[in-house]
């Protein structure tokens, strides 16, 4: 099960909304895998998903800790692959262990976990335009029933 | 005194047991993931309501996994510690297997395997094997399992047979095998067992799930 689209930002605080109807629609067990390069807007958007979830705590991004753990309406976990020099350091770091089955897991730089990254996910790509403006296309995909259902109420346009 | 303590769950327990492996006081919980705040506390009651102490402690036994991530990880380093610190052997006992020792009327064990996979040992079969928690109750098709009730729960599990007994298991499975190894395991090199890190998507275009 698997469906995908693409949506647009012309801001960071476009990007930031894109998250906060992310968290306010997030069942438990939700894991959002942003892709992007430096200041694509990673950390705006995980921002919003914290916002969305009701999440009072400073959320920053996890560089050096690799995850911080947020209450909210569900448990926010929030995961930073940049500094991991291999896929495998995230089994032995424990970043995806089972608590997050009740909770929502947003995970920057997923792309350096390759394989490592569990199969259902909600993956969006954060690409910056090249003419140097604030404008993203992020393009998602989202699999297994748990993300289809979350990119259809918080993704799709109606 | 066999000291057996398992976590390779939200439900662990706790057990004491004569060095023949017969056990004399245990405990076993449904707990919140927090073990790391819960098992020595617990402990230490159990031993206090035994009329025991821990330095009577022979030989700790412990339960490996696969299973809780961090639960696994708590109960060890509380095992291995009493042990470096009392100079005593530590065993390790494959959980699911002692979960199925512990409740002869489950077909099968299963515990969980990151946020969403499960390892299932079906009784019968020597080593348990990773499967995508959706397919579970498919796959037991409403026998009685050894699981945590948060599973039964989360995936319509039927029968559902808590292991709140399965410290009990370990310690008498862990007494067979100091008769014949009195020294037990390694103390640095026993870890958790895992049993294979877990393996996402191959592509972008397949969905695999862990095999």
């Amino acid at each position: 099960m698997e469906s995908a689209g693409t949506l647009r930002s012309d801001a960071p605080q476009e990007t930031r909304a894109i998250g906060h109807a992310l968290g306010s629609h997030a069942h438990s067990g939700t894991l959002v895998a942003l892709i992007g390069p430096l200041g694509a807007g990673k950390t705006e958007l995980a921002k919003g998903v914290a916002e969305g979830l009701g999440v009072t705590s400073v959320v920053n991004s996890p560089t050096f800790v690799l995850m911080n753990e947020h209450a909210g309406r569900l448990r926010l976990f929030h995961i930073d692959a940049y500094r991991l020099e291999d896929p495998d350091e995230s089994v032995a770091a424990g970043l995806f262990d089972e608590r997050q089955a009740a909770g929502v897991a947003v995970v920057e730089w997923a792309d350096r976990l390759a394989d490592r990254l569990p199969a259902e996910r909600l993956e969006l790509t954060m690409v910056p335009e090249p003419d140097g403006s604030d404008r993203r296309q992020i393009s998602w995909r989202a699999v297994g029933s748990t993300h289809l259902r979350l990119a259809n109420e918080a993704l799709v346009p109606r | 005194m066999i000291v057996a303590i398992e976590s390779a769950s939200s439900e662990p327990s706790l057990a004491l047991a004569a060095a023949d492996g017969v056990a004399f006081a245990s405990d076993g919980w449904a707990g919140e993931g927090r073990q790391a705040s819960e098992l020595l506390p617990r402990l230490l009651v159990l031993l206090a309501r035994a009329g025991r102490e821990l330095r009577e402690a022979t030989a700790l036994a412990v339960g490996v996994g696969p299973g809780s991530f961090t639960g696994l990880r708590v109960s060890m380093s509380l095992a291995k510690g009493i042990a470096l610190a009392l100079r005593l052997p530590v065993v390790g006992v494959p959980s699911l297997g002692a979960w199925l020792e512990a409740e002869p009327r489950a077909a099968a064990a299963i515990a969980r395997a990151g946020a969403q996979d499960a390892y299932l040992l079906t009784r019968g079969e020597s080593e348990p094997r990773i499967v995508a928690a959706s397919d579970l109750s498919g796959l037991v098709e409403g026998s009685p399992v050894a699981a945590p009730s948060e599973m039964a729960a989360a995936f319509g599990l039927s029968g559902v047979l808590p292991p709140h007994a399965a410290a009990a298991a370990i310690a008498r499975l862990a007494a067979l095998r100091l008769r014949t190894e009195p020294r037990g395991d390694d103390l640095a090199g026993l870890e958790p067992w895992y049993l294979r890190p877990p393996r996402g998507v191959a592509s972008q275009e397949t969905v695999s799930r862990w095999p």
